[in-house]
């Protein structure tokens, strides 16, 4: 054998080498799925669901739909993204998840000003993923169920992860993603105030925009029409948080409830007071679990007065 | 198929696999490779292939009768350039003619609002029908022998490695390689080796991190007003495009290896230039010198008076940045850097600040990036609006804040940077030239190197995504 082809097979077996100890080595969440599956579950899994959560990162991280299945409510999927827009695209491909069984089908929806912004359409993180969905899923063309489970080992790193890893010290954020599209978040220094400077810059220039509120409803209008229940309510958050997006997002949450009401929509509201955010913006885990059995109770109730 | 999915590595194992058996072969050799990159390229969308099939018969035969029919040599040359060119002007630009015939039209009050076409842009289509043109030209002027067999001619046009994004290879270059039978050389397959483990690392770590960070910055409606987040932004994008396309040439040039062919090297370290004549030797290089040969001489060169030779080179800058896009801001990208070379030729600024020694060359690479990352933004931005007013903020020295820096851009992005400055000033410093990097034994610290980086690439690799020179 040549050189070359020695110093070839050298460096092959270097790198496979490192790579399996890596593989071995790394620390991994015990209870969750890793983050790749979990996004590919949320994009590529069949129209199999009764109830689905739609809505930005308030949802992604405050609704277990677990407790909407303990409650009755049928087979349950988070569909929540972070920082996505309030529009047809996005409802519709949540509504698409919705599956034919003989239960009632429910589409609970998390209103945030943020969904309606200009900013909200071209930077959502929604797209993203679901471009890079696209991209893997074009890529992953045959690719078989042992390769996948394999690939999964080699997660991209984070640079926090290791240097918490070196330095032995635990993520203040610990996050969970669970296999129903729901990721479970704490920190060990939660801080109200924290998300507070980004929302206070985010509406400069990029309000709400009422022809989006409206284009919105027009579509939800649409889906009740077709016999889906739609539910919505405002994620809670923090008071100053509230207070923020209150004075300069240009949402009116008051003239959303009537508007949605009308429509045929179930509007449902949320005391914000009785649950804790780890940064303004996002339930903590103990706050996310009570926040979902409450609202699969309410949502539960709402319905059967209706009946 | 991109290099850069698992396809591909399939689909280059079996070809590797079963290259040794017929690499001897002149003939099969030739039909093999053809039918790998037909499969290669029609993974992407089979009906294309047609296309290419289609263009390349047209230069086939005109060559041919080129050589046969001397007297009627020039009408074969305009219906190659013709068919090229317009398969080009159909694909790429048919949607902007109209938008700017529609345009023009509204502004004399008489809206035409004819409908876009809206055609898939095929992908390569600038780089293969370059090459392919190339090649009657090269023929009209006597520089090459046609070739009879069109196995050999279709091997040339559709190689997999540099078909979809270069480097453009010249038909003199390759076809006498594919016509003569070689024997593999052992040391070409280890730099081979190495040039596709660093492709992939540029690619899949460096430019792939940037491109997220970048997406979201010119997908925004408004410019961000932070000056220190658009010039990491801006930086950022300069790596990214760098990073992108020299890795997927380098892999190309590593697989070219492999295969027994030599393609020319594409970029030579282009962040280490001092002054944009020395840029444009080190960019793109293939196409530099496409244009260089087939637009810029052609129109007279420098060998006319000094007024001509400027007026040349600005045509040749405004095709290249058409080339590059169908939209004006390519145009302005072209013309910003066809104004950078002209005033570099009446005042030969690098000549002078060369007399400065290593400072005056630093400084003269410090002028060239920052102009070569104002032009970027020409480049990458979605209209002449957002373009303007990234520039206006990349100068705006009140808003220096670095909180929405770190709020947008991760450390790991930052790190990523560095080491891709560093490995520029590693060039530019001439560290590369130490004698110990010619020793003998530190071909044992680079097989070390390549299995680390080989781990990284893995490891650190970014969100996957295509490469950026597909959709030129």
């Amino acid at each position: 054998m040549s050189t070359e082809k020695v110093r070839i097979l050298t460096v092959a077996v270097l790198a496979l080498s490192l790579l399996v100890a890596i593989a071995i080595l790394r620390p991994r969440d015990k209870h969750g799925i890793p983050e790749s599956t979990f996004w590919q579950n949320k994009f590529s899994g069949p129209a199999e669901f009764d109830i689905v959560a739609a809505g930005d990162s308030r949802i992604l991280h405050g609704v277990n739909v677990e407790e909407f299945e303990n409650a009755g409510l049928g087979k349950a999927l988070n569909f929540g993204f972070r920082g996505t827009p309030a529009n047809e695209e996005y409802y519709s491909m949540a509504a698409e998840r919705l599956g034919d069984g003989d239960k009632q089908k429910i589409l609970v929806l998390g209103i945030t000003p943020n969904g309606f912004t200009a900013n909200a359409v071209t930077t959502n993180g929604f797209n993203q993923k679901l471009k890079d969905f696209k991209a893997a899923k074009k890529s992953r063309f045959s690719t078989p169920a042992w390769f996948a489970a394999i690939e999964q080992r080699f997660e991209p790193a984070k640079l926090a992860e290791m240097m918490r890893v070196a330095s032995r010290r635990k993520n203040p954020l610990q996050e969970t993603y669970y296999p129903n599209g729901w990721i479970e978040s704490s920190h060990q220094k939660p801080n109200e105030d924290y998300a507070l400077r980004f929302f206070n810059v985010r509406f400069d220039g990029n309000a709400a925009d009422p022809a989006r509120v409206k284009s919105a409803c027009e579509y939800l209008q649409t889906l009740i029409g077709q016999g889906v229940r739609v539910v919505a309510f405002r994620p809670p958050v923090s008071d100053s948080m509230s207070a923020v997006e209150d004075e300069k997002s240009g949402f009116e949450y008051t003239e959303f409830k009537k508007t949605f009401s009308d429509l045929g929509g179930i509007w449902i509201d949320v005391d914000p007071a009785k649950f804790k955010t780890y940064d303004g913006s996002h339930l903590n885990s103990a706050s996310a679990r009570e926040f979902s059995k409450w609202l699969a109770m309410t949502i539960k109730s709402r319905l059967e007065l209706m009946k | 198929m991109l290099f850069n999915s698992l396809v591909f590595l399939i689909f280059a194992a079996i070809f590797f696999g079963i290259w040794p058996f017929v690499r001897r072969f002149v003939g099969t050799r030739s039909i093999f490779i053809v039918c790998a990159s037909f499969i290669f390229y029609g993974w992407w969308d089979w009906r294309f292939l047609f296309l290419i099939i289609a263009s390349g018969l047209v230069d086939y035969f005109c060559a041919l009768g080129i050589e046969r029919y001397s007297k009627a040599k020039k009408f074969f040359l305009c219906l190659s350039l013709f068919c090229n060119i317009g398969s080009l002007a159909i694909f790429k630009y048919l949607d902007f003619f109209i938008a700017n015939l529609n345009g023009g039209s509204e502004l004399l009050s008489s809206p035409l609002n004819i409908p876009a076409a809206e055609l898939i842009l095929p992908v390569g289509i600038s780089f293969y029908t370059f090459q392919s043109m190339s090649y009657t030209i090269d023929v009209y002027k006597g520089e090459m022998k046609p070739t009879r067999n069109i196995g050999h001619f279709f091997a040339y046009l559709s190689m997999f490695p540099q078909l979809v994004a270069g480097p453009i290879v010249r038909a003199k270059d390759l076809i006498p390689a594919l016509e003569s039978p070689q024997e593999l050389n052992q040391g070409d397959i280890w730099i081979g080796f190495r040039w596709i483990v660093h492709g992939y690392f540029k690619k899949m770590v460096i430019a792939d991190s940037f491109a997220p960070v970048v997406a979201t910055a010119f997908g925004s409606t408004a410019v961000a007003s932070s000056t220190t987040y658009w010039w990491c932004v801006v930086l950022m994008w300069a790596f990214q495009i760098y990073c992108d396309f020299s890795g997927y040439s380098d892999i190309a040039r590593g697989l070219g290896k492999w295969m027994g062919f030599d393609f020319p090297e594409n970029f030579n370290h282009p962040y280490v230039a001092r002054g944009f004549r020395d840029f444009w030797s080190r960019w793109h290089i293939s196409l530099s010198t496409w244009f260089r040969d087939y637009v810029y001489v052609p129109l007279g060169g420098s060998r006319v008076t000094p007024y001509k030779a400027h007026f040349n080179m600005w045509v040749t800058m405004l095709v290249s940045g058409l080339w590059h896009g169908a939209a004006w801001t390519f145009i302005a990208w072209g013309a910003l850097h066809a104004l950078y070379l002209s005033v570099e030729r009446w005042t030969k600024w690098p000549k002078m600040l060369e007399k400065f020694g290593p400072i005056g060359n630093l400084v003269a690479i410090g002028i060239t990036v920052f102009l070569t990352c104002i032009a970027w933004v020409y480049f990458r931005a979605e209209n002449f609006g957002q373009a303007n007013a990234i520039v206006a903020q990349l100068f705006n020295v009140t808003q220096l804040n670095t909180d929405y820096v770190l709020q947008k851009i991760g450390m790991f992005q930052f790190l990523w940077l560095g080491a891709a400055v560093s490995r520029e000033a590693f060039f530019a410093l001439g560290i590369n030239t130490w004698s110990v990097f010619q020793k003998p034994w530190f071909e044992n610290v680079r097989v070390v190197t390549l299995a680390v980086v080989i781990v990284m690439t893995i490891l650190f690799r970014g969100p996957g995504a295509t490469f950026v020179y597909f959709q030129f």
